[in-house]
């Protein structure tokens, strides 16, 4: 192996990735708009909301203080109450889970509506239930809080994207050049110089390790200051299964 | 026994001994033999599909030969062939996004000797298109670029393929000349062609290609006297107004001409005037390469 032969392919081939503008920019702008995307789209608020039908309501939007339903269901949190004009319109929707539970309001007994193929109306018929129980009757029972950080989305998406680009690396950065080269000719004008397969290939992913090492710090760098990452686990860790990902 | 010494002058820098290449049931190349002496220019012509780079890529070691044998400079190669000689393909690619100057830089530190790129971009004329990339070159610059690519090493044998398809006459001629003062440093050529007037222009010697055989094989001189048949006498058909019978010799229309072989002009001028045609027009073709070619391979189209 000679290390002159292997060292021109490794320039030649990192002055490929930074004069082909279209994918060098690619490169750099993808894993931003990924993270930055995919953060203002799923970075909000996502709680679990369960739906539940009132009927009758002459209007959609129902102001829970005045319906005519078990105090302690009113209080419970992530509830959101739905009008309906009447059953019908209310049965139209749990059938097809865009409700989770329908709720006819009125003095007592309560009746209510649930699909027997909703895991969501379960957990409501539970919690309605557990509302009519009287207070004395509950068990004694403390709640104990635990204090962290709430990892964002982001938090979670940027090793995705991390990983993401270690794949797209090995398959664009070695495998496709290999197959466009060998297609057209620039192996075969390669074959009858006495450089070998072994020197062109490993300099081609010595290559490809060296500018991933390089895009990584650019949008690690990039990514933390305008998100402020926090990092939870071992840097070389992540270094070492960078290496052999590749 | 000591074997008799030999004659370094007369050992062929390449010989080629029953080259056979098939491809499933296509035999490419039919058992082939020819050597190449030091310092001269062999052209391998044919049609399309004679065979002609497949032979020469088998020599060049890009794809295995099925059967044969081919010695250089009297052994089998080895790994420094590579070394040894340059090779420029029909159509290739190179590594993107690098200027032809890189380009030339980089396939340098693939060799032990090497020439300097000074020399090489005078010799070839690069001076001009040196830091462009070397996708960005006209079709002629682009194959003086490919053949300085091919010097890098300073070959001993060079391997042209098809070096001046596509381009215009002034292209060709300056390519020619280069090729030419490449000769002149006592270097081994082998050169594919299908433009006949290249082959008898660079060519000391050629081989004749088809279906994988070689039909023919000599100087340009030697074969056009072997095949070339005859001299051709053409005039233009208003200046020829003899009724066919009445001219002994034997004559054929071409379009708007009407062509006479010969093997004696001065017999023929002289029946002409005889005949009171007028010579005003006439035009006297001697054989080339290519009326070789075409007698030794027909005009039927092969693909």
């Amino acid at each position: 192996m000679s290390f002159k032969r292997l060292w021109a392919i490794f320039k030649a081939r990192n002055y490929e990735f930074f004069r082909d503008r279209s994918a060098f920019g690619w490169n750099f702008l993808f894993p931003f708009l990924l993270v930055a995307g995919f953060g203002i789209i799923f970075g909000g608020k996502t709680y679990t909301e369960y739906k539940i039908g009132i009927f009758p309501s002459a209007t959609e939007q129902v102001s829970v203080a005045e319906l005519n339903i078990p105090q302690r269901f009113k209080d419970t949190q992530y509830l959101k109450f739905i009008g309906f004009p009447d059953a019908a319109a209310g049965m139209e929707k749990l059938k097809h889970h865009r409700i989770d539970f329908l709720l006819q309001t009125g003095r007592g007994p309560h009746q209510y509506w649930v699909s027997d193929t909703s895991p969501k109306g379960y957990v409501v018929e539970q919690m309605f239930k557990a509302s009519l129980v009287p207070t004395e009757s509950k068990f004694n029972a403390v709640k104990k809080e635990i204090k962290g950080n709430a990892v964002r989305y982001i938090d979670w998406l940027f090793p995705g994207i991390l990983a993401m680009n270690m794949m797209f690396s090995a398959l664009w950065g070695v495998g496709y050049v290999v197959v466009r080269y060998r297609k057209n000719g620039v192996l075969k004008r390669l074959k009858v110089t006495p450089l070998n397969a072994f020197e062109y290939l490993t300099a081609q992913a010595i290559s490809r390790i060296f500018l991933l090492m390089f895009t990584l710090v650019i949008v690690w760098t990039g990514c933390d200051l305008i998100f402020s990452f926090r990092v939870q686990g071992a840097y070389l860790d992540l270094f070492v299964i960078y290496q052999s990902a590749h | 026994m000591n074997p008799e010494p030999m004659n370094p002058i007369m050992e062929p820098i390449l010989e080629v001994k029953n080259l056979v290449k098939k491809y499933d049931t296509v035999v490419a190349v039919d058992g082939i033999s020819f050597a190449i002496q030091q310092g001269v220019c062999f052209g391998l012509l044919g049609p399309n599909g004679a065979g002609k780079t497949t032979t020469i890529e088998v020599i060049e070691g890009v794809i295995p030969p099925t059967a044969g044998q081919i010695l250089y400079k009297g052994k089998s190669r080895s790994p420094s062939f590579r070394e040894e000689v340059g090779i420029q393909f029909q159509s290739t690619a190179l590594l993107n996004f690098l200027t032809v100057r890189e380009t030339l830089q980089t396939f340098q530190s693939f060799y032990t000797k090497t020439s300097p790129i000074e020399e090489l971009v005078t010799l070839c004329r690069l001076g001009e298109f040196l830091d462009q990339y070397n996708d960005k070159i006209s079709g002629g610059q682009r194959q003086r670029f490919l053949l300085a690519l091919a010097l890098i090493n300073r070959p001993e044998l060079l391997f042209l393929d098809e070096p001046s398809t596509g381009l215009d006459p002034q292209a060709r001629r300056n390519l020619w000349d280069l090729i030419e003062g490449i000769k002149t440093e006592g270097k081994t050529l082998i050169l594919t062609t299908h433009y006949m007037d290249e082959a008898q222009y660079l060519c000391d010697e050629v081989a004749i290609m088809d279906y994988g055989k070689i039909i023919a094989q000599g100087s340009p001189d030697a074969l056009i006297r072997q095949y070339g048949r005859g001299i051709t006498v053409v005039l233009p058909r208003e200046r020829y107004a003899l009724k066919a019978n009445s001219f002994p010799l034997p004559t054929h229309e071409v379009k708007d001409t009407i062509e006479i072989k010969t093997d004696d002009v001065n017999q023929c001028l002289e029946q002409l005037l005889s005949h009171d045609v007028d010579l005003s027009d006439i035009t006297v073709r001697s054989p080339n390469l290519e009326s070789v070619f075409l007698n030794l391979t027909g005009r039927k189209l092969r693909e």
